[in-house]
């Protein structure tokens, strides 16, 4: 068995009736406010682990003080393991963004963000009168960390298509897509709703949408509403083809898939071949892997 | 200091012909060395073409184009060349052709109609929908497949992406492309005709029995975080064969960001357990492997389990199969020597519980010169991870198993984008039609399915 990888961090119980995601939230409200080192916060098993001091002092309202200490967590259990995971996660997107990166949603795997940078060889735009089309590839950071004696942080080339609208009446009779921040404010309204809209006409500044499943209408802030970069639109504006040529590095004979990764590489880590991320107080150094079959070892 | 990490390599199945044992089934159809397993049983087979009334000329022109190299073959191929329907599976297709009225919004009652009125008359129907894609849950493409599985009519539906790819292969005198599109085609309506082109030499032991569950959530949001799916069950024996389905109504419970569905409440469960048991009849004394797909709450392995062991199930193991994983490989194809990785390829991430492995791949291949092969498209393995129950292993066998499955497609073996095993695309392809209408019932064959 390998010696698991262990990590020192701050923990703290969480006070009595003190809910997870009420901690998660003071933790988005403290990085708002600036302190961001309390980014680097992962809250599970009714616990608070924490790369920071002063994130602890802050939180003092939702954990147990007395309790928090350092502890060396290895990632040989489910708990740690989980904890580990969050927190590499965490360290590496805030050391994406301090280089400048920007992150969009992956259309491959749900709740995971792209990192690129406005820069040709991530976005290539097509400009038209009713709206801009945009076509962008990044890196998919994936990080499994529930294996002893190793964290696997993989860089996984991805990209997606986005349309920022100029002219809405272009899209009337489309399907369009509600941003969940307004979905949620539907529920707590108490509004049924199928997440199948169609656009079916402009009010000012607001969109009257059809609910196809529900046969419903409602009427949302055009800043709430989004177009869909599916294939069937792209294709009818005529873009698909280029935008998809971007996005699977067919753009140019030599932009292959393998000599893209190498320059997002390049341009995402200092060094591509080992670089060091801080995973809560422990500095932990990931190196290049490559795969062999027997006969090539 | 870069690190190694060592690949290990499976051998892909040897499929039972007429006339061979062979790797490459389509190659040696293609050469004559080998008939099919089993012919249709008519030597001539009347098959009608529905298309829309109106369409413009290329898709016209494009369409019969299409069968009538079906029916004729393709010139102008040195390797696995389509030789025509009769040279190759030994039955006459008599092709007839009808049109349906495609105006007004519900175009797809019109096709119904003429199903009804030609079923009798044919034994197949191929039907050209002009749809961008088979639509959403509900939309024609399935409505159409409900019917004809409710109705038993055999049908073959053509949607617009697959004239556009044979316009394009054409035009740019692709045809090694359109050869490969051309067999899928051809072997899908073989063996809805009842012929059965292939079977594996040997069986998949030591497991018994496949079971593949797939959910489809429909939509509509039932309130906070309830959702409305169709959970589907279908066993497959220990060759890969198809052996039968059941499906339910389930109200499940979506966790947005784990993206894990759990059963809601006692009276789903019940549901649940009660699907379960009904295709479990006869799995007493059998090694059972579950595949499936979604991400599902620790309790509902626990139920599957439990009620397999309680049907006297010998061994149960719970393997997810995930398409979407994006791990893939690469090497610098500048100075490839050969096709990499290769089809059967894996590794452990993490020894006896997650694996990765290439079930499919596609290279462009140049016989005289270096690099000979290189791959068409990045090519991704899928991700293997042993579920349920976490005191076994994940073995070299189950993931055997699931390569050999995904060769099983008798209708889309070259198809090289397909990557998940039989199991699972079929269960999940019966789901989508469930779910369009849930009335389908259980097909009659599951080439219904294809």
């Amino acid at each position: 068995m390998p010696k698991p990888i262990a990590v020192e961090v701050y923990v703290a119980y969480l006070r009595k009736g003190i809910l997870e995601y009420m901690v998660w939230r003071e933790i988005n409200k403290l990085v708002s406010s600036g302190l961001k080192e309390a980014y680097l916060s992962v809250v599970t098993h009714g616990k608070l682990y924490t790369s920071s001091h002063s994130t602890i002092n802050k939180l003092s309202n939702y954990i147990e003080e007395k309790t928090a200490q350092v502890i060396t967590i290895t990632n040989d259990n489910e708990e740690h393991s989980k904890v580990i995971g969050g927190l590499t996660y965490r360290s590496l997107d805030l050391f994406l963004r301090n280089r400048g990166f920007m992150t969009i949603a992956s259309k491959a795997e749900k709740g995971k963000r792209i990192y690129y940078k406005d820069d040709p060889i991530f976005v290539s735009k097509v400009k038209k009168s009713i709206a801009t089309f945009k076509a962008i590839r990044g890196l998919m950071p994936k990080i499994y960390a529930n294996v002893p004696g190793t964290i696997y942080l993989f860089f996984v080339p991805d990209g997606s298509h986005v349309i920022e609208v100029h002219d809405w009446n272009a899209f009337i009779g489309e399907e369009v897509k509600i941003k969940r921040g307004y979905l949620e404010e539907l529920d707590k309204r108490g509004v049924r709703y199928s997440k199948v809209f169609k656009l079916e006409n402009l009010e000012g500044n607001n969109a009257i949408v059809t609910d196809i499943i529900l046969n419903s209408t409602l009427k949302v802030p055009l800043s709430e509403v989004c177009i869909p970069a599916n294939t069937r639109l792209l294709h009818k504006f005529g873009v698909l083809e280029t935008l998809q040529a971007f996005t699977s590095f067919r753009e140019k004979k030599e932009m292959t898939e393998y000599k893209f990764l190498e320059i997002a590489l390049e341009k995402i880590l200092p060094d591509k071949e080992e670089f060091t991320l801080k995973v809560g107080l422990t500095d932990i150094v990931f190196h290049r892997m490559s795969f062999k079959l027997e006969e090539e070892i | 200091m870069s690190l190694t990490i060592k690949l290990d390599k499976l051998e892909t199945p040897i499929f039972q012909l007429d006339g061979g044992e062979v790797y490459d089934p389509i190659s040696c159809l293609s050469s004559s060395r080998c008939k099919p397993l089993k012919k249709v049983s008519k030597p001539k087979v009347g098959v009608l073409v529905l298309s829309p009334k109106h369409m413009c000329n290329e898709e016209k022109q494009t369409l019969h184009r299409l069968l009538s190299d079906l029916k004729e073959g393709i010139k102008g191929i040195k390797r696995k060349r389509w030789k025509g329907f009769h040279e190759v599976f030994g039955t006459e297709l008599e092709l007839g052709f009808d049109n349906y009225d495609i105006s007004g919004e519900n175009y797809v009652k019109n096709i119904l109609q003429k199903l009804d009125e030609h079923s009798k008359a044919y034994d197949l129907l191929v039907i050209y929908m002009p749809e961008s894609t088979r639509s959403r849950i509900g939309g024609p493409y399935f409505k159409v497949k409900a019917y004809a599985i409710v109705n038993k009519i055999k049908e073959q539906i053509i949607i617009r992406p697959t004239i556009d790819k044979v316009i394009k292969y054409i035009g740019q005198d692709d045809m090694l492309k359109y050869n490969d599109l051309m067999w899928n085609l051809a072997l899908s309506i073989f063996t809805k005709l009842g012929g059965v082109p292939w079977k594996l030499k040997e069986c998949m032991s030591p497991v018994d029995v496949f079971l593949a569950l797939s959910t489809i959530m429909r939509p509509g949001v039932l309130g906070g975080r309830y959702r409305a799916g169709i959970a589907v069950l279908q066993m497959y024996n220990n060759w890969g064969e198809y052996e039968s389905s059941v499906y339910g109504k389930l109200l499940f419970i979506y966790e947005e960001t784990k993206g894990m569905l759990s059963i809601s409440g006692k009276e789903e469960e019940d549901k649940f357990i009660q699907l379960v048991s009904t295709i479990a009849k006869e799995v007493k004394g059998k090694n059972v492997v579950v595949h499936l797909t979604d991400l599902y709450a620790k309790r509902l392995h626990e139920l599957l389990y439990e009620v397999l062991v309680n049907k006297g199930a010998n061994s149960v193991k719970i393997i997810r199969v995930q398409q979407t994983s994006p791990l893939r490989l690469y090497m610098d194809i500048k100075e490839a020597s050969q096709a990499w990785p290769n089809v059967g390829v894996y590794w452990f991430l993490e020894p006896g519980r997650i694996a990765q492995l290439y079930t499919a791949g596609k290279w462009r291949y140049y016989p005289h010169k270096p690099p000979y092969a290189i791959p068409r498209y990045a090519i991704r393995p899928v991700q293997v991870s042993l579920e349920y129950p976490r005191d076994l292993e994940l073995t070299k066998d189950d993931l055997r198993d699931i390569l050999w499955l995904t060769k099983l497609y008798p209708y889309m073996l070259d198809a090289p984008r397909t990557r998940i095993p039989i199991d699972l695309r079929l269960s999940h392809r019966y789901a989508q039609i469930v779910a369009s209408d849930e009335n389908v019932g259980i097909p009659e064959d599951v080439t219904f399915l294809y």
